[in-house]
């Protein structure tokens, strides 16, 4: 197997060894599908409509700000990241294994809110599967390369939280999925309107692609890519 | 097989290393002392590709050291190498083994006597078991040069002595060894030269036994008698002073003209002799000596 792959398979396994991994990928995520599922469309059957997009968000956000980002960072620490190094080892590797296998739990999860919600709580199926998986992904990218810069950036786990939390709870709150994002005041829809999550509730609650949200969610992949590929430089260049 | 000239580095304003000269010899153990802040590691990671330097040039059979890692020239044993901890030694043999393209060295783990634990998750595993799996690590892609960075440091008494006969092994089959250790006697027994990095620099280069012979004065002569004496002067010994449990020490440049001298004594006066010793400087001593003659500088 070439090395490469063989990382991505390695760093699925060992994400599956983690309980971290299974609280944030599998466990809470679809213990709170069912919760939300069951109370909200009980109490405000108009959940149903955005019951899918909303819990695939909330997966893929939890997922990648707190699960991913958690199995990257002992990685980034200078004992490991000197120890691959040492041995030839791409950190660059590293870091497209955790988004790939990141990318499968997510990926899993997804489906079965997909297959499930509609039986279980009625929920509405998406208007357009196409829009509704372009939308996922160019959601998911992004927040995966979030999760994947927080530990580049994080010195420890304690700071790690800390960033996980900044963007994680914003995200929950200010970009639709809890509250209509129209009901935000206006500072709190200004941030809003800066979040992957945000558009991508606004692209997969469409039956067609809105042109700006689309493009919004594009921008953030190069730029996050910049981001990484600049704190990986800084951490690579000298371990001093 | 390497050869480093003036290499510089420094963090900030802190200058750690000024202008390293050194050639090292194909199948050498070369030892790496120094007190603490000395430069050791900064030195081997610049070596090892880890860092970078400012200044000087570092050659590794024709390599720099980066190349000399991607070609697997090197092999690397970290003071403080680490893996994630989920990670178990054959997942770890397996990726590293999988990087340099070559099959999956499970024969070294059990020669490192990681048979049992090779399916055991990392943070399970033991200090010495951790150490023995890094030192698998660094050799599984048979490299010529093996950098060891304080290899035995929180090892036991038994693992150190096992991890010496692996490093005397080693050498057997022709690697040539980069050893930093606090461990004197460790450095003394295991190696052929020996560099002494004092801020910064290399003060003394040579073999153990010709950095400790190099000094004059430093034979110390003990003698213990059956009953307290007034010792005269002495041509060829120097009253160096007076253990705890009643030697009378010399120090003396010559140690055969010493001794007659004060044999010669002990025989004119019919004195009871309980105890005499002849000790030579050791390393340790003369590290330390060494690293004082710096600090008075």
């Amino acid at each position: 197997m070439k090395p490469w792959l063989y990382t991505i398979y390695l760093k699925t396994r060992l994400d599956w060894r983690s309980s971290e991994i299974w609280i944030t990928h599998f466990l809470v995520p679809i213990i709170f599908f069912f919760v939300v599922g069951a109370v909200f469309t009980a109490v405000m059957p108009e959940t149903e409509e955005t019951l899918i997009p909303t819990m695939v968000i909330f997966t893929a956000t939890m997922g990648a700000l707190i699960g991913t980002s958690g199995t990257l960072l002992p990685y980034t620490e200078t004992p490991t990241r000197k120890s691959l190094k040492a041995a030839g080892i791409p950190f660059s590797s590293i870091l497209l294994s955790t988004f790939v296998a990141g990318l499968i739990n997510l990926l899993i999860v997804t489906f079965f809110i997909l297959f499930v919600a509609p039986l279980a709580f009625n929920a509405a199926h998406p208007q357009s599967y196409a829009v509704f998986f372009g939308g996922y992904f160019l959601f998911l990218v992004p927040t995966l390369l979030v999760g994947i810069l927080l530990p580049l950036l994080a010195k420890d786990a304690s700071r790690l939280t800390i960033y996980s939390q900044a963007v994680f709870l914003p995200s929950m709150l200010l970009s639709g999925i809890m509250f209509p994002f129209e009901m935000l005041p206006g500072a709190l829809s200004a941030i809003g309107y800066i979040l992957p999550a945000t558009h991508a509730m606004m692209i997969m609650t469409e039956d067609a692609f809105p042109i700006v949200n689309l493009l919004v969610l594009l921008g953030f992949i190069p730029a996050l890519l910049l981001l990484i590929g600049w704190r990986m430089h800084r951490l690579l260049l000298d371990e001093g | 097989m390497i050869k480093v000239e003036g290499l510089h580095k420094s963090y900030g304003a802190n200058h750690v290393l000024r202008g390293i000269d050194l050639a090292l010899e194909k199948n050498e153990i070369f030892g790496l002392l120094g007190p603490n802040g000395a430069g050791k590691t900064t030195m081997l990671e610049i070596m090892e590709g880890l860092r970078t330097r400012e200044e000087g040039h570092i050659d590794i059979m024709g390599h720099t050291p980066a190349e000399a890692v991607r070609k697997g020239i090197l092999g690397v044993q970290l003071q403080s190498s680490s893996l994630p901890e989920v990670m178990t030694p054959l997942d770890a043999m397996t990726l590293f083994c999988r990087w340099r393209n070559q099959e999956v060295r499970t024969d070294l783990l059990s020669r490192f006597g990681l048979e049992k634990e090779m399916k055991k998750p990392y943070k399970h595993l033991s200090m010495g078991q951790k150490r023995r799996l890094h030192l698998a690590l660094a050799l599984a892609h048979e490299p010529g040069i093996l950098f060891l960075d304080e290899p035995t440091a929180g090892l036991d008494v038994e693992a150190r002595v096992a991890l010496h006969e692996d490093i005397k092994n080693m050498k057997k089959k022709g690697l040539t060894m980069v050893l930093a250790s606090h461990d004197m006697a460790e450095v003394e027994s295991l190696c052929d030269r020996v560099g002494i990095l004092v801020s910064g620099r290399i003060k003394k280069i040579g073999s153990p036994r010709a950095i400790v012979d190099e000094v004059a004065g430093e034979t110390i002569i003990r003698v213990k008698l059956a009953t307290p004496h007034e010792w005269p002067v002495f041509t060829h010994a120097e009253r160096h002073g007076e253990s705890a449990e009643g030697h009378v020490e010399w120090q003396t440049e010559d140690a055969l003209e010493g001794l007659l001298e004060i044999l010669g004594h002990i025989k004119k006066n019919d004195l009871a002799l309980l105890d005499i010793t002849l000790k030579k400087q050791t390393l340790e001593e003369r590290f330390i000596a060494i690293a004082k003659e710096d600090d008075a500088e």
